[in-house]
């Protein structure tokens, strides 16, 4: 069993240097493991960091309830830690919400990021709704992901999984998302049934500098079970060839 | 289910009480019994049938079972109060908050705007026993426990409350703490993320009262006396009446021999700590908020714009808005109040400044046609304190009927069954209109526009400015 440290930080790409990095945030209790391999395949002219968010993953402290502005603030305090100043960043599912709240206190942190299959969508904020597409999406899972998804949820543990539900359910991206002004890239997979088209289109409506791009044939856990084609759906954005609007 | 704050905290601080008679308005309830379980509302109700002296030893017995022993000092995290107080108010988006100082017109003016307020501060009682009448003592004895609370508490100021006039009965037996957040605290920020979404309001309440304190340390003051009846300068200085008063106690003492103030601080009950603005700015900054400050000099400078404000909005409305009901201290009923279409007017206590404060608000407005009179009772005849016979005179000045709230006007200051009375006096009186939504808060801004009143709505941050 490896030791816990308060934020366990998976890295990619070379060690130092002035270039550019890339924060990578991890969805609803499944951690950073399930990031690396879109992380391998991004690092490169980027340097990768993915922490794991206190309370998950390999981090497993973390004391008080689970609220996406707490988590942001874990973020914040990790990033001002690891000396993170100005960096992309690219937030999974549920980190997408916490990423966005990242982006409205601190705007100055954020140089552009990347929405991948951002949640909730309003229409699904209640239990019985978010259970009935989690269903839906199992079926596109592949049987690693699974493994992961399991082994995840089992560091968590029952009651930090069920509060993060609760935190992702009552938490409201759509008041914050008129105010971020850093370039953003929504990403959706098409055969994603828990961040519907409407809902993508939506959040990139709301965006003052967002654009949206659609990865045909991607699940929802795209990071991890479509990363190729996310890669390539990312890659010209995060190296400022692409401006959205 | 209404949950009750930390031990720590005495239920008898207005800030506590304050917090959930606003809770309670917010949620459209009444607020009876001062928050406390209703249950305890019939034994209380025939206080009266005691004799004096054994209703005072329960009233005492009473407030020490508020208090916490002095080696629990450790153990007392202000951010448990944060949590509670948030749990006050309906789980809902708000949009604005308000923050600072404690002050009922502010209960009734943010109920009716449907706000949210979160307060800055808190009394903990700490078990000490003191004569009342020796402040130096007091303050000594109070040193090592405040310096405990404080090294524990880094975000607070201490302000040690020493008043034998008006808590003549409760500093026998215990020392008063009263805490200010410098800092919102990771508790009400969080809540504010989740509650107040940008481009909503902060208001910062800001009473701007001070009183002479001694320093006796980087976040820690001493204060003898507090606003109400006696003034700060028959603190420091003694008075006749003052000496009169002591006698009548079977004091040994005619004066209180109490420190030298060395400085002005914010009054430790109602004044607002500026050190907290910085972090309000932060966070309004990052989370794209409106900062707005209201201040005021003294609590109940706030009575009169809030008063007229109401019955403006009941005119709109239709209502007459010609009843006038008198909340003292913590008595009121926020709910009521609304419900009958009244208009209210906050005392801050039961003393000649509140009763002055009324009177100058009746001489220039329009007459009422109907007064009602709730009146916190503290069971001291104390320097300042109104005899009944005054009180009547003020209540003599409606036009049509005039009623004591709950009060037997032969038992003041030792009526203690009042608290279990003012609510379902406030029933009965008839009466009823809708409660309305939360009134926007534009007209309340306009509202403040102008002289009229001493208060100052300053715009400090717009949201825009934020972004």
């Amino acid at each position: 069993v490896p030791p816990v440290t308060p934020v366990f930080t998976r890295t990619w790409g070379r060690e130092g240097g002035g270039g550019p990095v890339l924060v990578m945030v991890h969805g609803l209790v499944v951690a950073g493991s399930m990031l690396a391999p879109s992380a391998e395949r991004l690092a490169g002219s980027v340097r990768v960091l993915a922490p794991d968010l206190p309370g998950y993953g390999r981090s497993r402290e973390s004391a008080g309830a689970v609220s996406v502005p707490s988590l942001a603030s874990d973020l914040l305090e990790w990033a001002a830690g690891a000396q993170v100043r100005r960096a992309l960043w690219l937030g999974v599912s549920f980190g997408c919400q916490v990423l966005t709240e990242v982006a409205l206190r601190r705007p100055d942190l954020v140089e552009r990021m990347v929405l991948v299959a951002p949640t909730v969508d309003p229409t699904a904020r209640t239990v019985p709704r978010i259970l009935r597409r989690w269903q839906q999406e199992s079926s596109t899972q592949s049987t690693a992901l699974k493994r992961l998804l399991l082994a995840d949820y089992a560091r968590a543990g029952a009651r930090r999984a069920a509060g993060t539900v609760r935190a992702a359910l009552r938490d409201r991206p759509e008041q914050r998302l008129p105010h971020l002004t850093a370039p953003t890239l929504v990403v959706r997979g098409t055969a994603d049934p828990i961040t519907t088209a409407a809902w993508a289109q939506e959040v990139t409506r709301l965006l003052p500098r967002g654009r949206l791009v659609t990865v045909p044939e991607a699940p929802h856990a795209m990071t991890f079970d479509a990363p190729d084609a996310l890669a390539d759906a990312v890659r010209p954005f995060l190296d400022g060839q692409e401006d959205p609007l | 289910v209404k949950s009750t704050p930390p031990q720590f905290v005495a239920n008898f601080d207005s800030a506590t009480a304050m917090a959930r008679a606003l809770g309670a308005g917010l949620r459209r309830e009444p607020f009876p019994a001062l928050g406390e379980p209703p249950v305890l509302k019939l034994p209380v109700r025939h206080a009266g049938l005691l004799p004096w002296r054994l209703r005072r030893a329960l009233y005492i017995f009473s407030g020490w079972q508020e208090s916490r022993p002095e080696r629990q000092v450790a153990d007392m995290d202000v951010e448990e109060i944060a949590r509670w107080v948030t749990g006050e108010y309906p789980d809902r988006q708000y949009p604005a908050v308000a923050v600072g100082s404690s002050n009922g017109a502010g209960v009734h003016l943010w109920n009716l705007l449907g706000v949210p307020w979160l307060p800055q501060t808190a009394l903990l009682p700490v078990r000490q026993s003191v004569h009342p009448d020796e402040p130096k003592a007091a303050m000594e004895m109070g040193l090592e426990p405040g310096r405990t609370l404080l090294e524990n508490n880094p975000d607070i100021t201490l302000h040690h409350m020493h008043d034998a006039n008006q808590d003549r009965l409760m500093i026998r037996t215990m020392t008063y703490f009263r805490v200010k957040r410098r800092r919102l605290g990771a508790a009400y920020e969080r809540w504010l993320a989740e509650h107040l979404p940008p481009g909503g309001t902060l208001y910062v309440q800001e009473c701007e009262q001070t009183w002479g304190v001694t320093r006796l340390g980087d976040r820690h003051v001493f204060q003898h006396g507090a606003v109400g009846g006696a003034t700060e300068r028959e603190f420091h200085e003694g008075s006749a009446r003052v000496a009169e008063y002591l006698e009548r106690h079977g004091s040994p003492y005619r004066e209180w021999d109490g420190p030298e103030p060395t400085e002005r601080a914010p009054e430790a009950e109602w004044g607002f700590e500026p050190a907290l603005l910085d972090d309000l700015r932060r966070v309004a900054r990052e989370r794209r908020y409106r900062l707005v400050r209201l201040r005021f000099p003294e609590p109940q400078a706030l009575s009169p714009l809030v008063a007229d404000l109401y019955r403006a909005e009941y005119r709109r409305r239709g209502i007459p808005g010609n009843r006038l009901v008198l909340p003292s201290f913590v008595v009121m009923e926020p709910h009521w109040t609304l419900k009958t279409g009244s208009v209210p007017f906050w005392m801050e206590f039961n003393m000649q400044p509140s009763l002055d404060a009324v009177h100058a608000y009746l001489d220039g407005t329009e007459p009422f046609d109907d007064i009602g009179l709730m009146l916190f009772q503290h069971g001291v005849e104390a320097p300042g304190l109104v005899p009944a016979e005054q009180w009547q005179r003020l209540l003599d000045r409606a036009r049509r009927e005039s009623r004591w709230l709950g009060v037997d006007p032969d038992e003041i200051p030792k009526d203690f069954a009042q608290y279990a009375r003012y609510d379902d006096a406030m029933r009965r009186w008839p009466a009823r209109h809708p409660v309305p939504g939360p009134l926007p808060l534009r007209r309340f801004e306009e509202h403040c526009d102008g002289d009229r009143y001493r208060v100052r709505l300053e715009v400090e941050q717009t949201a825009a400015a934020a972004a």
